[in-house]
């Protein structure tokens, strides 16, 4: 099937609300200072919980003693593994069938395996005596040698992490069609280099918290998280702890960002939920900065090899890749599947190489746990595909951009599925690309880069032609791959008597604007305006079902769940409006909120309609009383948004310091809901993206703990970002939305390393490894020159 | 600043923002301009943001960067909200700002 609306440039008027830059209604209370995050939640008795946390990267532990601690003023309960008859752990919910999961024990039980690691609770009646109890909890550690790169995990005689494995080997994947070597040997052009994807820690603001408020007269249990996915915190949590789901009620209220880490159940929330129920009050938790960088999930920590053979026009004849991810102490959540299928699969992007292997194999180290980051797999893809464009077409001397047009798929071999197994739904690639070409006034740069090599100074312009599959699904795919949960998303649509509308979405917003999206969507489906509806997520108890808000999933996958489901309302209106003017439905004129019946002159408004379904007087059999409806939408098949990202650099020789000096983004993620929330997910995948290729580091220390020393991305870091879409809409989802939320940090680490080094490339600089620091780019210009290459 | 350096002073909170004539028209502006996602940043944002136009009523681009530089914001990428700092700016009545 081939996209119905191919449209480029600024986006145009829209007929509906579905286009419109509408501000977000969700804005007024938080502008306000009447957010309300976990930790504003306070309930009656409601007691406050510590962590004592592992100082070792590695240890034996020896003793563990409370006696202290629990006598300390104001506390009421210390917890250590040993007061569990069973070892409860935080099992991955994403098994790849190739792999050894080690789930996360909810409190460290004879080793500690990363610093951060959590050995004990104490509960005590505010955080600050909290705090002051766990200090006196005793802890006997035995160090032991720990590991903290893949590259070191691996070598025969590594220090294992788990002692009950032949090697700390946790998972291999290795999808392609084959024929790399026939391929490769005798090209006219053959090169090898390798890359790093440096650990990340994601930041949000608002950290992980949770209150759990256990019931001893209902025995039921209620779970306030800032989570992603409150359904899936309410199963994970269930499972992990042995209670019924039906009895457990996960809340997520505003939700300080998110960006991945909040789509997991960790420890914490398990073992208050368990210091709740054996105290019968409320147990509150709210992480500080320094547990946020080592126990929430870190991300990307790939050391990456890429084997390319060409023709000497560029063409490119076979790749083999070979990735080692570093997935940390324990399986994550989706620890295992983020570095292999959302890697393996991308590593190809949007060009057609006839011949692909790929080699993925996964590490236990002795640092925090590492998952899902906004991209998840597909920047590291992405990142690997641009880079070896560009080493290719730099070696072989043919100007990049004209290298990506050689070797694009075109519009008639899509869809399509790659060697590896991606999706293609939909990709006019030539087109995006000479639209961020022309904006980015790429031949004009070429020629003042030219005149500026005349006097040294040293400039660079890089493409990145990512693209980002999105809206995981269907659920027979995620099975294949041992990913336990669905692909799909449930809506619910309920009319209320006076003419409004409700809308329940199991996907759930940490920041992105459902209430306005979801309402837009919904508001043309109806007939009503968007200020008639509101929309309720966030609880599990309200919410049929969530597959929740991650893999720019929410559009695609929840907002054609809102589609159809208020779409199937509104035909329900209809055809009882018909009904109680005694028209055939098909003679009905609507007119706003009037339903006229030509023939005999009668009418009766909407708000009217609804009102006689849920008095049900006069309602036919066939319609039912009531006037709701519920979708469980489940995609056919991921989408695949992709788009051109050109960064322009600036590097001073002297310092090795870069400037970025122009961002230029055209997305392509089929049809915008709303242009400014849209340009607002672009932004701020951007500037993590942009932090990811300049400054970021999140490597564990030498010792093994992680000290945030590298720089956020601040206000006054980042340039202003030209962003604009082409739109080829997705025929995999009925809305023809793909997805945007992580394009950004996709794009833009290999966009400006491209361009750092199209601008070092004629001094001898072959390789730079993110974060760019002036001290590595100069270092690599001091080795360049050294080497006296050309 | 730290809360003891506030010792004596009187404090609006962005709970109180709504009675402040600079604080109101910020307010407007960030959601005309979609310059808050999570919200998590947005009173620590708007504070700064006040004072800055307190001192400073029609701030260039590269002053609102400076004065706005100590508060991290991990959803935007900053550039919409300074879109409304300066939509603000120029919003504002010039006595209001004098
Ligand atoms: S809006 Fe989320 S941190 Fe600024």
């Amino acid at each position: 099937m081939k996209p119905e609306t191919a449209y480029s440039g600024e986006l145009a008027e829209p007929e509906g609300w579905v286009g419109k830059a509408l501000p977000r209604r969700e804005d007024d209370r938080l502008l306000e200072g009447a957010g309300r995050y976990v930790d504003d939640i306070s309930l009656s008795g409601q007691l406050y919980a510590a962590f004592v946390r592992s100082p070792h990267a590695h240890a034996t532990l020896r003793n563990v003693d409370c006696s202290q601690a629990s006598r300390a003023a104001g506390a009421s309960l210390c917890l250590t593994a040993e007061d569990f008859k069973e070892l409860h752990e935080v099992a991955p919910n994403w098994v790849l069938p190739r792999s050894t999961p080690r789930g996360r024990p909810i409190l460290a039980k004879g080793k500690v395996r990363y610093v951060g690691e959590p050995v004990a609770l104490v509960v005590a009646s505010s955080p600050a005596l909290a705090r002051d109890a766990a200090d006196l909890v005793e802890i006997d550690y035995d160090p032991l040698p720990a590991v903290l790169h893949q590259d070191d995990a691996r070598d025969v005689g590594a220090p294992l992490v788990h002692d009950d494995m032949e090697s700390n080997l946790a998972a291999t994947f290795a999808p392609g069609n084959g024929g790399f070597e026939e391929a490769a040997t005798g090209a006219p052009f053959r090169t090898q280099f390798s890359l790093r994807n440096q650990r990340l820690v994601p930041f949000s603001i608002e950290g992980r918290a949770v209150n759990a408020d256990y019931d001893p007269v209902t025995d039921r249990m209620t779970l306030y998280i800032g989570h992603q996915i409150p359904h899936m915190a309410r199963r994970m949590v269930a499972s992990t702890i042995g209670f019924p789901e039906h009895r457990l009620r996960v809340i997520s209220p505003d939700v300080g960002g998110g960006f991945g880490p909040k789509m997991h159940v960790y420890q914490e929330e398990a073992v208050c939920a368990l210091a709740s129920i054996r105290l019968g009050r409320p147990v509150k938790w709210t992480e500080r900065r320094s547990e946020n960088v080592c126990n929430t999930t870190h991300g990307r920590d790939h050391a990456m090899h890429v084997d390319v053979a060409a023709d000497l026009d560029g063409q490119l004849l076979a790749m083999r890749v070979e990735s080692r991810a570093n997935i940390g102490a324990y399986m994550s959540s989706m620890g295992s599947g983020i570095p292999t299928v959302n890697v393996g699969l991308f590593v190809m992007g949007v060009y057609d190489i006839p011949n692909v292997e790929v080699d993925i194999r996964c590490f236990y180290t002795n640092t925090p746990p590492v998952d899902a980051y906004r991209g998840a797999g597909r920047p590291e893809a992405s990142y690997l595909i641009e880079r070896t464009i560009d080493r290719v077409a730099l070696e072989l001397g043919i100007d990049q951009a004209e290298m990506r047009r050689r070797n694009f798929l075109t519009e008639n071999q899509i869809p399509r599925r790659q060697p590896t197994g991606a999706m293609i739904d939909t990709g006019r690639y030539h087109h995006t690309l000479e639209e961020a070409l022309k904006r980015s006034d790429y031949e004009a740069f070429r020629a003042e880069q030219k005149a500026a090599r005349q006097t040294g100074s040293l400039i660079g312009i890089g493409i990145a032609n990512y693209t980002e599959s999105c809206g995981i699904g269907p659920g027979q795919v995620q099975k294949l791959v041992g990913f336990d949960r669905g692909g799909y998303e449930s809506a619910r649509v309920r009319m209320t008597s006076d003419g409004g509308a409700v809308v329940f979405s199991g996907s759930h917003s940490h920041g992105q604007g459902h209430k306005t999206t979801y309402a837009q969507i919904a508001a043309d489906e109806l007939g009503i305006s968007p200020d008639r509806i509101d929309v309720i997520q966030g609880d599990t108890e309200s919410v049929p079902q969530g597959v929740g808000t991650f893999n720019s999933r929410s559009v695609a996958v929840g907002g054609s769940a809102v589609k159809v489901a208020a779409g199937r309302v509104a035909d329900r209106i209809h055809r009882l409006a018909a009904h109680l003017l005694q028209a055939k439905p098909e003679k009905l004129e609507r007119d706003g909120d009037v339903f006229k019946a030509p023939a005999s002159n009668t009418s009766v408004t909407f708000a009217e309609v609804c009102h006689a379904a849920w008095t049900g007087h006069n309602v036919p059999p066939d319609l039912g009383v009531g006037l709701e409806e519920t979708e469980f939408y489940h995609p056919t098949s991921m989408s695949a948004p992709y788009g051109a990202h050109i960064a322009q650099v600036e590097i001073d020789r002297e310092t090795g310091e870069l400037a970025l000096t122009r961002y230029v983004a055209v997305d392509d993620c089929g049809k915008v809901i709303n242009p400014l929330l849209a340009r607002g997910q672009v932004h701020g995948g951007l500037a993590q993206g942009i932090g990811q290729a300049l400054w970021e580091d999140g490597m564990p220390q030498a010792d093994g703990s992680t000290v945030l020393d590298t720089p956020l991305p601040r206000f006054d870091m980042l340039p202003r970002f030209e962003t604009s879409h082409t739109v080829t809409e997705s025929w995999t989802n009925p809305l023809g939305a793909k997805g945007l939320g992580e394009a950004g940090a996709i794009g833009a680490p290999p966009a400006i390393v491209n361009a750092a080094i199209d601008a070092l490339w004629h001094l001898g600089v072959r390789e730079l490894e993110m974060p760019l620091t002036p001290a590595s780019v100069l270092d690599a210009i001091e080795h360049a020159d050294a080497g006296g290459e050309p | 600043m730290l809360a003891l350096q506030a010792e004596g002073a009187s404090i609006t909170t962005a709970e109180g923002l709504r009675e402040h004539r600079i604080g109101s028209v910020l307010q407007d502006a960030f959601k005309a301009c979609h310059g808050l996602q999570c919200g998590y940043c947005t009173p620590g944002m708007l504070a700064a943001a006040v004072g800055l136009l307190q001192a400073n009523p029609n701030p260039t681009e590269d002053d609102v960067r400076q004065a706005l530089r100590g508060n991290l914001c991990r959803c935007t990428g900053y550039e919409h909200i300074l879109d409304a700092v300066q939509l603000a700016a120029a919003n504002l009545p010039e006595e209001a700002s004098a």
